[in-house]
């Protein structure tokens, strides 16, 4: 229970080539998967993105088993959601089973949005594995600063989400503890938790008011350090290296070759 | 002796409550207090969930009379955590929720499913037995209690399950010096209506129970007794306990080379100690 968090959206430090990656070629790489997994057509266009995915992945190998842990779950909902939309489908119908009639439409929608599904969720936990909180927001910033020429504040908005995923590992351990002591004194919270009010707010109001408390901690110890009261310098300065020319190369390729087989080759939906 | 006869295993196990075996080896009896006293980050959290049937253990086993109750008979039981076991965690008073101070409370007997009227006089009692009056804090919100009021809240809160093992994870901590003992006139109340398993970094507070057990390299030791406890101070320290302030100063002067008597007689220790001061000074 408390002990072994889980591996989600933390980051492991390592040496890995993908961790060596430039945060901003990763970020750039993970934006142009998510891209090509929305625009790929099954199944090749598929099979190339997956290939992509693959590739990435095997730049740090040793988080694979940890990656699978965490993806274990969502397999088994991105199943069940295919399984309904194959039956609430309109379409070419396979078979009538009593009220439930399967189309073959249905099944083509399930298998796209599903490998859609795993290879998006797939390629944002390996960025988030393999590259600090910080890291992400000031490639973030790197890619979205233009927007500030049109007061968009963008830098406080990427503070607010870095400072978010890095309290995500906090906020799982927080949880599992007010999971425990609400279980210490008889709460029963298993699944039908969820359709328990009580239950619920067992959970939900400490760990809001947890966090509440943190955050305006944060904010004061913060401000007390001057947080946001004059122009910023960066701490850490990027490098491109060749290793990134390489990722940028491969990235592109795919990606261009994803759209050509969208548009010449037939596909099956 | 109605245990004995249902698991067979003789006196012994009929009065053994609650038993951690392996390296962290700890049983506590029927009615007994008990305490853990290890430094921080000895492991006594994980110990105490582990006890509570909260945690799997690491390395051992936890029965509760003599039976582990995560073990199925049969591949259909799904195995059931023994509610008789409550734990009060550390910091409890975050763990407050609910809109009354007697809902919060009542949310332990509320899942024992227990008839209306035995949750309220439950309520009531356990309210009282912290010293709080259920008249008056019983329809207060929790958040608008004091912290000290609101960690009485949680205890109440568990003792309305009226369990047979009450552990308690370090129950004074982040407590002022004040909150803290009367916290501790609280618990001593308590002593015969279920078998009470304290958990503390504070060698003063253990000494409260009637067995002290000491956590250090995740292993327990059993010390030879309560009053003994401070025989081993020079060990202790080097454990991390937090001791009284003598011993906390006689270590750091003999850790500078200053001799003190081999004694652990606190007003001997003291009087050396003056000693020492007034050597230094009349030189």
């Amino acid at each position: 229970m408390i002990g072994n968090t889980p591996k989600f959206l933390s980051y492991e430090a390592g040496t890995s080539v993908l961790h060596r990656l430039d945060p901003r070629t990763k970020l750039l790489g993970t934006a142009l998967i998510v891209a090509d997994a929305l625009i790929a057509t099954v199944p090749f266009g598929m099979l190339t993105a997956y290939i992509l995915g693959a590739v990435a992945g095997l730049m740090a190998k040793h988080l694979l088993p940890d990656l699978w842990r965490t993806l274990r779950p969502l397999l088994v909902l991105i199943m069940l959601f295919g399984v309904i939309l194959v039956v609430i489908t309109p379409g070419h119908a396979l078979a009538h089973i009593w009220i439930l009639v399967p189309t073959r439409d249905g099944i083509y929608l399930a298998i796209r949005l599903g490998l859609q599904a795993l290879l998006i969720v797939y390629t944002t936990s390996l960025l988030s594995l393999t590259t600090p909180p910080l890291a992400v927001a000031d490639a973030l910033h790197w890619a979205l600063g233009w927007m500030e020429r049109f007061r968009v504040p963008i830098r406080d908005i990427i503070a607010m989400v870095a400072i978010g995923l890095t309290f995500v590992p906090l906020l799982i351990e927080e949880t599992q503890k007010v999971i425990a002591a609400q279980r210490a004194r008889g709460a029963d919270l298993g699944m039908n938790a969820l359709l328990d009010e009580q239950a619920m707010a067992a959970l939900l109001i400490p760990l809001l008011l947890a966090n509440l408390r943190r955050g305006g901690e944060l904010a004061e110890s913060m401000e007390s350090r001057l947080y946001d009261t004059g122009p910023r310098t960066a701490l850490r300065q990027f490098q491109f290296h060749e290793m990134d020319a390489g990722a940028a190369a491969i990235l592109v390729t795919s990606t261009a070759l994803i759209t050509g087989l969208g548009f010449f080759v037939p596909s099956l939906s | 002796m109605p245990h004995a006869s249902v698991h067979g295993g003789g006196g012994d196990i009929a009065l053994t409550v609650l038993e951690h075996t392996g390296r962290r080896a700890l049983k506590i009896d029927t009615g007994e207090v008990v305490s853990v006293l290890g430094a921080p980050g000895s492991g006594k959290t994980k110990l105490a969930l582990e006890l509570a049937f909260l945690s799997r253990p690491e390395e051992g086993e936890v029965l509760f009379h003599g039976v582990n109750p995560a073990t199925r008979r049969n591949r259909l039981e799904t195995p059931r955590r023994p509610r008789e076991v409550t734990l009060l965690v550390q910091n409890a008073e975050d763990q407050l929720f609910a809109r009354s101070v007697f809902d919060d409370v009542a949310f332990g007997p509320r899942h024992l499913i227990l008839p209306d009227e035995e949750i309220s006089s439950r309520v009531v009692r356990a309210l009282r037995a912290v010293g709080l009056d259920p008249d008056e804090v019983g329809d207060r919100s929790p958040f608008a209690l004091s912290g000290g009021e609101r960690r009485r809240v949680a205890l109440a809160g568990v003792l309305a399950m009226e369990p047979e093992v009450l552990i308690l994870d370090e129950p004074t901590a982040n407590l002022d010096p004040k909150t803290r003992n009367e916290f501790l006139t609280l618990l001593e109340p308590l002593r015969g209506r279920s078998a009470i398993l304290w958990f503390t970094t504070r060698a003063r507070e253990a000494q409260l129970a009637d067995r002290i057990y000491l956590l250090r390299d995740g292993a327990t030791t059993e010390l030879p007794s309560a009053s003994a406890l401070l025989h081993d101070w020079r060990e202790l320290a080097r454990a991390g306990v937090e001791l009284p302030t003598v011993y906390d100063l006689a270590g750091a002067l003999e850790m500078r080379g200053t001799r003190l008597p081999p004694t652990d007689d606190p007003v001997e220790l003291r009087d050396a100690i003056v000693q020492v001061w007034r050597d230094s000074h009349d030189r």
